[in-house]
């Protein structure tokens, strides 16, 4: 295999690998703290669930990457032969890490915020509202961080005449 | 242990703050007309009160609550500070049953961190190499007091010194700034205590030097020369300490005093309410249990004695919610 193809196979890896890390990690952060709070009142699940959900979408964002990257080499889909330069593949590789860094942490980081706010749906389930802003704006650099992946990406499907 | 170790613990401690007795409705309790009608009004609120044996109900409500904090400690021995107090406890009952050959069943304490009837039988069987390592200096030193001069108040400080300097040694390996603070608090807290009373009965300075613990409030050097020197240069030391309110809670009454310890702890305790992991918020609401069972215990005592509400009201510790 060439050093190319495979620096855009790891970059791939890595936008998938880590935000999916960060997510299951977060998850199951808030998942723990929301089942505490469900033990104790069954009736506050659906408020709960929805914070538990939040930092699970770092994983997602992470293989809409993966995807791309994949896509847009033609590694996907098998079949005809694919060539990179190592420099080519590095250039992918880079495009891929925003998602994957920023990814992975931005899931952690938005569980803890979750996690606090499962505490405030647990005593004030009125304010469950505030609670999901707080841990949704934790999501707006993970959506940056998208945004420039993609970005990254189509450029270089453009400039590599792919 | 990391802090987010405790997200399971601390959602379930959360949601049953939410249980606890508020402000209102602890002025509402102590408002009603009779014994009958607190006991009414507390039934609404989980306490399973029959006739006049509050006590009973009390006691069960602070059993249930270390039974739920138990079953959701990811580690039982990050509590080991609060719970050490007991099994130096059991160690001045199993020591005091022995030198007096009484018995001294019932009056063991739980929860503690050691099983109150292995102490009780290494006590008794004076294998003092088996009893945990963190009550042996005192066990051995109680001992030799009790036996060989029957100073009683002696051997209780000896052992009273020992559980807050253990305490406090607990509180610095679980590595949780609120739990040091309420530790260093309660060992200033008690010195103070410790010596006023070593004021007003004329303890020796020899006494004294035996009886408090070092802290970081103050030196243990300065406050003993302080109180050698009578109550009045005891309070003009602590006007200059962080507990500067203790001097004029002592000049009013004991129980005043006990009052400002209270709501010494609870306001320390209170930080940890906003922490959304860690264990501060289960000490917080541990303390904040035993807060409102202190409370309804001077309310439920007093209506049964026929004590006015303003009185009642006074003696109210500050709540954690």
């Amino acid at each position: 295999m060439e050093l190319g193809v495979f620096f855009i196979i790891l970059g791939a890896v890595l936008a998938a690998g880590l935000p999916g890390m960060g997510s299951a990690r977060g998850t199951s952060l808030v998942g723990q703290a929301a089942a505490g709070v469900v033990s104790e009142d069954p009736s506050k699940f659906g408020k709960v669930l929805i914070l538990q959900v939040l930092p699970a979408t770092q994983g997602l964002y992470g293989l809409l990457i993966a995807i791309l990257t994949l896509s847009f080499t033609h590694i996907m889909g098998g079949g005809e032969s694919v060539s990179f330069t190592w420099q080519q593949g590095l250039a992918f590789l880079a495009a891929d890490l925003p998602m994957a860094v920023v990814g992975y942490f931005s899931a952690l980081h938005q569980a803890k915020a979750a996690a606090a706010g499962v505490g405030i749906v647990a005593k004030k389930p009125d304010e469950s509202g505030k609670a999901i802003t707080f841990a949704a704006l934790v999501e707006t650099y993970a959506i940056l961080a998208l945004l420039v992946s993609v970005l990254a990406l189509n450029g270089l499907s453009g400039t590599f005449g792919i | 242990m990391k802090d987010t170790e405790y997200a399971y613990a601390v959602a379930r401690i959360r949601a049953n703050e939410t249980k606890l007795i508020s402000g209102s409705e602890l002025s509402a309790v102590i408002s009603a007309a009779g014994y009958n009608e607190c006991v009414r009004r507390l039934k609404e609120k989980g306490y399973e009160i029959e006739g006049s044996d509050y006590l009973s109900a009390l006691e069960k409500k602070l059993s249930n609550t270390w039974e739920l904090i138990e079953s959701v400690l990811p580690d039982r021995s990050q509590f080991n500070s609060v719970l050490i107090k007991n099994d130096f406890h059991n160690l001045k009952v199993a020591l005091k049953a022995l030198v007096s050959d009484k018995s001294a069943d019932g009056l063991f304490a739980s929860p503690s961190v050691y099983s109150p009837a292995e102490i009780k039988k290494y006590v008794f069987s004076r294998e003092n190499e088996c009893l945990p390592e963190e009550l042996r200096h005192a066990d051995r030193s109680a001992y030799r007091i009790l036996t060989k001069t029957g100073f009683a108040a002696l051997s209780d400080a000896v052992i009273d010194r020992a559980s807050l300097e253990c305490s406090l040694a607990f509180a610095k390996k679980a590595d949780n700034e609120i739990m040091l603070k309420f530790a260093e608090a309660k060992a200033a807290l008690t010195d103070i205590k410790v010596l006023y009373r070593c004021v007003l009965t004329g303890k020796a300075k020899s006494f004294m030097e035996r009886a408090v613990c070092e802290c970081s409030s103050f030196s243990k050097k300065d406050i003993i020369e302080a109180a050698d020197g009578g109550k009045e240069a005891l309070f003009e030391f602590l006007s200059h300490t962080p507990f500067s309110g203790a001097a004029d809670a002592l000049k009013e009454s004991a129980s005043e005093f006990e009052k400002y310890v209270d709501d010494i702890l609870t306001d320390i305790l209170s930080v940890g309410k906003s922490e959304a992991f860690g264990i501060s918020a289960l000490l917080g609401y541990y303390f904040a249990v035993n807060t409102e069972i202190m409370n309804l215990r001077i309310i439920l005592s007093g209506k049964l004695n026929g004590l006015p509400d303003g009185e009642i009201r006074e003696r109210m510790r500050k709540l954690y919610v």
